[in-house]
């Protein structure tokens, strides 16, 4: 059946205003992307709702009409989970971007869907607190996305993911129908809903309102950075620190190709040329404990033969270190024209042999790879080099990602930590998954969206 | 060509955008435009509505900041500009300024602005141009200062001498610019003022013109050399060129990228641009003295970033730290670096965006502070405007006038 398009649109027009209804091809053109630039479709049209009853009443007719539908925030999705698929509209919720209310009492925030996560620990670091996840991109990256992704960052290592900071999220379901999962008071539900929303990639529902837990700025914290001429000298480290009982906030790891990029861009550290790789590890807590754990953490990272160790001489230093980590994937783009990451996780003791394969990987496959990602919890970002203007190219770095998976799945890690499944992984969530469980994932998605309207073409493979 | 090849779609300068600020589109957004500009480089022809997106961009260079790969989006976006005049104008906005910019781009027709410009600021004619001024017009003659002093140009030009000469002081440049010189005459002479004050011996080569700014970013890339060479040849015995406006101070820095590789120009344009130096720069490395022991009456300010000395630049804390030192109180407003939609002639070719940033910065401006500072003329009339319009009485004034009134003024 020819679904109406036309039609619908001129009535979400009269929702939202024809103005925020873009139909216009080339105007489309821009979002036929986000930061996963393997696949650029333009979606068939966007629409900007300005608050939460016009996403319902943009959801309820969309579905009403049969027409399939997705969210997008800031569209920085390393996974392609913001691109429109199936003939797809997007519904984008960048003009949602108002920070409702501040609770500090208790410890909370309330936001709609389009702010951006750094805003939020801006708004209350006045006040001594801090939003704790903090994806690299959380300058430019919304809190809706981050529900939507589950998101992580360097310093989940020990605060955990943005499922561990989310008391309650207000959402329109596929039907267009408004619920709220979660409470404020932070107790789980017999059945946790909000768990199921957590991480569902905008295959569920859509996220118009979320209150977001903030906690303390800790009283202290120190970070060190090490050199290391030898990359397997620099994972030995980190698996050392780790086994050691130690929980550093972060531990964040580049390997020689990622600093040449980084050290090309607008933060530069000063990093040598040939150093083979750098850890940046932060701790943090109460004077005493970081002064203890700093110590250790030296005295761990002096078994493993660095060749040089320091910590910043001011908080702008230690700013300007984490800022050059933060964009190293934006700065890709000055060593070549685009890259593919990967986002496996495996068990932090086989670090050093898993970065070894992966260099094995590039190799075999003619491509360069660079590393930079969350040593501490295990969370590797290969980077796949590659020209899209040449299409051999393009194949072996799509054949050499889907191997890093294989070899992340093999030493029994999972193939995704925190950019999400989206249409990168479909095939390789065969590797995690059994046939039985991913059709009982698609019951599961069924019962949500028996349309499958929502996000399509992303997480579940078809069934065979 | 500029290439944008380098930008990997990471999508981290949105925010930064004022425009996606605005309207929450990606078409408005740096990455989008560079979405955009990629498929019209590989043969796709652009609707009117991808090319207005395009053209909405204000070259605040705030994405090029934050860039990790500073990607140029800016310059890609005004080069387009000058590489299809047709869609522009087509589109409905930017070339119409081009005649105009010429006109005010040559002595006399400064002259002429300048003495326009003055005697609209009598009562009666104040009243008429209310009435039939052009909307965008209307508001941004409600920034203007109600005074006006003789363009520095000329008084220089009478009497030959800003400073006296003598013993081993550094002798410098002083350029005057064109709004600048028309409009704010009063600051170019309190910079000459406090040029002195720091020991240098303030020269004002009379065959200086125009940047060239204005002219290239309305796609009069001509005009723009031809001012750029009588620049580059009256500012030749010069030690140092101190330059008291944003836009005009970041455009000198790029000279060397208006002419070709090839042109006899380009070194000289390089020698120049090495020795601009902004003049929140210049007195802070040479010290004016310090006063924060006695505070002024009145003293709290707040200070709005012009982009081409924030962006452009990367030139902030010297505004800080030079008020600070005056005696000054320095409440800052939030995203201090916003753009405030005056850009160049962005005001008179995109009311529109430029009218809701302006109103936008106009509120950020904290109700507590008696002034804002700014370091660019059409900042200082847009944001005044955008007061007036709000019913505000502060005053928007250039950080060297908060400077000279502090070192020079009554109030002490």
């Amino acid at each position: 059946m020819e679904i109406p398009v036309e039609e619908v649109l001129v009535q979400i027009a009269q929702v939202v205003g024809s103005q925020y209804v873009l139909r216009d091809a080339s105007v489309l053109a821009s979002y036929g992307a986000d930061g996963f630039t393997l696949e650029n479709v333009p979606p068939r049209a966007v629409i900007l709702p300005g608050n939460a009853d016009e996403v319902a009443e943009t959801v309820r007719l969309l579905a009403g009409a049969g027409v399939p539908f997705l969210a997008r925030g800031a569209g920085t999705s390393l996974s392609g989970g913001a691109i429109a698929r199936q003939g797809a509209v997007i519904v984008h919720l960048s003009r949602m971007s108002r920070i409702l209310s501040v609770d500090l009492k208790n410890g909370m925030v309330e936001c709609e869907p389009g702010v951006v996560n750094r805003t939020i620990s801006q708004r209350v670091a006045p006040d001594g607190f801090f939003y704790a996840p903090d994806p690299s991109s959380g300058q430019a990256c919304t809190i809706g996305g981050n529900v939507a992704e589950n998101a992580g960052g360097p310093h989940c290592l020990k605060y955990g993911v943005t499922a561990n900071h989310i008391l309650m999220v207000e959402l329109v379901l596929a039907d267009g129908e408004r619920v709220r999962v979660g409470h404020l008071a932070a107790y789980p539900d017999p059945i946790d809903f909000l768990g199921l929303m957590l991480g569902s990639e905008g295959t569920f529902a859509v996220v118009t309102r979320v209150w977001v837990r903030v906690i303390r700025i800790p009283p202290s914290q120190s970070t060190v950075m090490a050199l290391f001429d030898q990359v397997a000298g620099a994972s030995q480290a980190v698996s050392a620190i780790i086994s050691a009982g130690i929980i550093p906030a972060s531990i964040e790891m580049m390997d020689q190709l990622a600093i040449s990029a980084v050290e090309q861009g607008t933060y530069r550290v000063g990093y040598p040329p040939d150093v083979a790789a750098v850890l940046l590890i932060e701790v943090d807590g109460s004077s005493v404990e970081v002064q203890s754990d700093t110590e250790a953490v030296l005295a761990i990272l002096a078994k493993f033969h660095p060749r040089s160790v320091q910590t910043p001489h001011s908080e702008a230093e230690r700013d300007l270190w984490w800022a050059n980590r933060k964009t190293a994937f934006g700065a890709m783009g000055l060593i070549s024209p685009r890259y593919y990451v990967q986002d496996g996780v495996i068990p932090r003791s086989r670090l050093p042999e898993v970065l070894e394969r992966i260099a094995a990987i590039a190799e075999r496959y003619r491509i360069r790879i660079a590393n930079v990602f969350h040593a501490g919890d295990g969370n590797l970002h290969p980077l796949l080099l590659y020209d899209d203007r040449d299409p051999d190219q393009v194949a072996r770095v799509i054949q050499a990602g889907s191997e890093v998976l294989r070899v992340c799945v093999e030493v029994g890690g999972s193939i995704t930590g925190e950019h999400g499944v989206g249409l990168e992984k479909l095939q390789e969530m065969s590797l995690q998954f059994s046939p039985e469980e991913l059709q009982a994932l698609r019951g599961l998605k069924a019962s949500f969206d028996p349309q499958g309207l929502l996000n399509p073409g992303k997480v579940l493979p078809e069934s065979p | 060509m500029i290439d944008t090849s380098v930008c990997v779609h990471c999508g981290l300068c949105l925010p930064a955008c004022p425009t996606y600020q605005e309207t929450g589109m990606e078409s408005s957004s740096p990455r989008g435009r560079v979405f955009l500009l990629e498929a019209i480089a590989k043969g796709a022809e652009p609707s009117l509505e991808s090319v207005r997106q395009i053209d909405e961009c204000l070259d605040c260079r705030a994405c090029e900041e934050v860039c990790p790969a500073h990607v140029p989006v800016g310059h890609r976006v005004d080069q387009f500009r000058r590489d299809h005049p047709q869609w522009i104008r087509q589109s409905g906005s930017g070339m119409r300024e081009q005649r105009v910019v010429r006109w005010l781009t040559t002595p006399l027709g400064l002259h002429g602005f300048h003495w326009a410009v003055r005697m609209s600021q009598g009562p009666r004619l104040r009243r008429l141009s209310q009435r039939w001024l052009p909307l965008p017009l209307k508001s941004l003659s409600r920034g203007l200062p109600k005074t006006m002093p003789r363009q520095l140009g000329r008084a220089r030009w009478r009497s030959k001498a800003v400073s006296e000469p003598g013993g081993n002081r550094l002798v410098v440049g002083l350029f005057l610019g064109c709004v600048m010189d028309a409009v704010f005459a009063t600051t170019n002479h309190h910079t000459a003022d406090l040029l002195s004050d720091v020991g240098c011996i303030v020269e004002v080569p009379m065959s200086q013109r125009c940047c060239g700014a204005l002219s290239f970013h309305s796609g009069d890339i001509e005009q723009a050399r031809r001012l750029a060479v009588a620049n580059i040849k009256a500012f030749e015995s010069v030690a140092e060129v101190v330059v008291n406006a944003a836009g005009c101070g970041a455009f000198f820095k790029e000279y060397a990228e208006i002419f070709a590789e090839s042109s006899p120009w380009q070194a000289p344009a390089k020698a120049l641009a090495a020795r601009v130096v902004d003049v929140h720069q210049f007195l802070d490395d040479h010290r004016l003295p310090n006063l924060d022991q006695r505070p002024l009456p009145e003293a709290r300010l707040t200070i709005h970033d012009a982009c081409h000395l924030a962006h452009a630049q990367g030139i902030r804390q010297p505004l800080r730290d030079l008020l600070l030192r005056a005696g000054y109180q320095v409440i800052e407003m939030p995203e201090a670096d916003r753009c405030c939609g005056s850009a160049g002639t962005y005001n008179l070719s995109h009311p529109a965006m430029a009218h809701r940033l302006k109103q936008k910065k106009a509120a950020d401006v904290p109700q507590e502070v008696s002034g804002v500072a700014t370091s660019n003329p059409g900042c200082m009339l847009q944001i005044q405007a955008g007061l007036q319009d709000a019913g505000r009485l502060q005053r928007v004034a250039h950080t060297v006038d908060w400077l000279w009134e502090a070192y020079h003024g009554n109030s002490r």
